[in-house]
């Protein structure tokens, strides 16, 4: 059976595809060069990391190099732990959790589904880059369209951590309820979105495309196989889908760091009044910024004092929904046109809200 | 690529990850990356990556795993540990097998190793603060004060986190006048600043250092003024200055002298 992973049609789009079609000779001279390619590349880098006292615009370079591999590596670290129990949880839902136990509790109308959506990141405490593989596994596990897509834009901050590090940054008030409500409205108005008549074959990439009723192996390994046999799966599954998913997470890692090493913030910073204008600040940086929905709160809250109210909620509210790294993580889970879809309508309606939030609420 | 040595390469990488972030702990480099209280999660990960390795290149389970590339019917790693495994209507993408995407990731996650090898690692420094910005627009202020108290230590105690928290905590920064500071940090200098005066920042870490944002006091110095990036000790009286309509604390420096970079370079809120 001829497979392809996701992360394959990255690479195939570049080179894969066209020397296959010109055959052998020309598929070992591309080869060849990508080898050259990379061994420069290799080489400038570690040129421009290690030399000393170099030249001033090659200094420059390496400056903004080693900004790029210490931001690089910080995001790495940050998230890897998070990414290690998403796909661990992913590989105990496919091996202990079974199709028509999962079905049985979904709600059958799509407005209790998407709210039940909404509200699961209580039973599963993950950050954004922990929840992208979990929901590609709940929808290989036949759960509905609209659930899991409210489930994977809420979660990240609709969690115990992620409330408990917003209040202790934030205190009970305005801004504490505002990402809890705004984040079930535009999940919820999302996933409705999702349910009328979208079908999973038409949204998903076929790597998360739910499993045909009694076709799953793994059904059958919920009765028979013995227990260590189950836990050594669950151990295979993580590790296939901690590379998977950890090259889409570090894709979105480089451009994050690649960005901030290159684009200054400072002129973000400056917008900090204006209605729509310091919105539309917060959220770039929401995105380029790419923190972990754990503790943006305490990020949000050095723009507290000086930004709008209506724009430290956007900050909030989309942030965990959208960034950099989940941009490319989703791409992992969606057809391309979803993934677009993804991004606007949070976007959109998160513009909305604080802007509402900005001209008629004095908060 | 075989499934064999897809398996093998992979737990190759899991492991050398494991070691890395080991090595990070052991040698102190991991506050140059992360808020030390993520600590027992960068643990957590380290040893799970090292166990899961493990599991990868356990020599038993390995020999089970068809050693051809793309053989369509030895089916994944999964499929022969598992015994039987239906392959009808089950999309295999979700666990990878031979193919071009298992290059793409396994370069992917060697990328940070790669990093590490080729680019000496070293903290965020004032080089990179151009581009980060330094927040002088009243940071670390909530409207309800009851959390995040001001701090109450002696003055010649306080970090540059905690004189900046406070200035912006005070409803009457001048109270603050007069006292001695005794700070750390690097030195920058910001074009809206006058002639004879620069900033002594540090970077202050909430979770890891992609949220890094600088923070500053400004220093007034009759010395001739160090070089910009360059770690120093600022001892004198505060009083207030400002950049833009922007009150800060500004130190009257009566001395300020070069000091080796700490091997804690960032501030914790």
């Amino acid at each position: 059976m001829q497979t392809k992973t996701v992360g394959a049609s990255l690479v195939a789009k570049g080179d894969n595809i066209p020397s296959m079609l010109a055959g052998a000779p020309s598929f070992a001279t591309t080869r060849r060069w990508r080898l050259i390619f990379f061994v420069v590349l290799a080489g400038s880098v570690g040129v421009l990391g290690r030399a000393p006292n170099l030249p001033g615009p090659l200094a420059l370079m390496s400056d903004r190099l080693h900004m790029f591999s210490t931001i690089f590596q910080g995001i790495f670290i940050e998230a890897v732990p998070f990414l290690l129990l998403g796909t661990l949880a992913s590989g105990i839902v496919e091996v202990f959790v079974n199709r028509e136990e999962l079905a049985r509790y979904i709600p059958r109308d799509a407005v209790r589904g998407v709210m039940a959506g909404a509200v699961l990141g209580f039973c599963f405490p993950v950050c954004e880059c922990g929840v992208v593989p979990l929901a590609r596994r709940l929808f290989n596990k036949g759960m509905p369209l609209h659930v899991g897509i409210a489930f994977l834009l809420a979660a990240p901050a609709l969690n115990p951590i992620v409330i408990v590090s917003t209040y202790t940054a934030f205190g009970f008030g305005h801004v504490l309820l505002a990402r809890i409500g705004l984040t079930v409205l535009i999940a919820v108005i999302c996933g409705l979105v999702f349910s009328f008549g979208a079908r999973p074959e038409r949204v998903l990439l076929p790597a998360a495309w739910p499993v045909l009723a009694g076709g799953s192996a793994s059904d059958a390994l919920v009765k028979s196989a013995p227990m260590a046999q189950r836990l050594s799966q669950v151990v295979t599954i993580a590790a296939d889908e901690f590379f998977e998913m950890g090259s889409y997470l570090l894709v979105g890692a480089a451009l994050a760091s690649g960005l901030q090493a290159l684009v200054p913030q400072s002129l973000l910073l400056g917008l900090s009044t204006g209605p729509l204008l310091s919105v539309l600040a917060l959220l770039v940086l929401a995105v380029v910024l790419s923190i972990c929905s754990t503790v943006d709160a305490f990020i949000a809250l050095a723009f507290a004092g000086s930004f709008t109210t209506g724009s430290v909620v956007a900050f909030l509210v989309f942030g965990p929904m959208v960034d950099i790294k989940s941009i490319v993580m989703y791409s992992g889970v969606f057809k391309r046109r979803t993934v677009g879809y993804l991004v606007m309508l949070p976007l959109l309606l998160t513009i909305l809200a604080a802007v509402f939030i900005n001209l008629n609420l004095n908060w | 690529m075989s499934d064999r040595m897809t398996r093998a390469s992979r737990g190759l990488v899991m492991l050398a990850l494991g070691v890395l972030m080991l090595q990070r702990i052991w040698t102190g480099t991991l506050i140059w990356f992360v808020n030390p209280r993520t600590l027992g999660l960068t643990w957590m990960a380290a040893l799970g990556m090292i166990a899961i390795a493990g599991s990868l290149l356990d020599v038993r389970k390995l020999r089970r795993v068809p050693a051809v590339a793309g053989s369509a019917a030895a089916g994944s790693t999964a499929a022969s540990e598992a015994g039987e495994h239906d392959h009808t209507g089950h999309d295999h993408a979700a666990h990878a097998h031979a193919g071009s995407g298992n290059y793409f990731s396994l370069v992917m996650l060697a990328l940070p190793l790669i990093m590490a090898l080729l680019v000496p690692s070293r903290p965020l420094d004032g080089s990179a603060l151009a581009n980060k910005g330094l927040n002088t627009a009243r940071p670390l202020v909530r409207s309800d004060a009851t959390s995040l108290k001001r701090v109450e230590k002696p003055p010649e105690q306080r970090n540059i986190l905690e004189w900046v928290r406070n200035f912006n905590y005070a409803s009457d920064a001048s109270v603050y006048a007069g006292e001695t500071a005794d700070v750390t940090g690097f030195t920058y200098f910001d074009t809206r600043l006058p002639a004879g005066q620069f900033i002594v920042a540090r970077y202050s870490v909430s979770c890891c250092v992609a949220d890094a944002m600088a923070l500053g006091m400004v220093v007034q110095s009759k010395q001739a003024a160090p070089a910009g990036n360059a770690w120093i000790r600022v001892r004198g009286p505060v009083s207030l200055a400002k950049i833009g309509d922007q009150p800060m604390p500004l130190i009257q420096a009566v001395s300020v002298e070069a000091i080796a970079e700490p091997t804690d370079p960032y501030l914790y809120p």
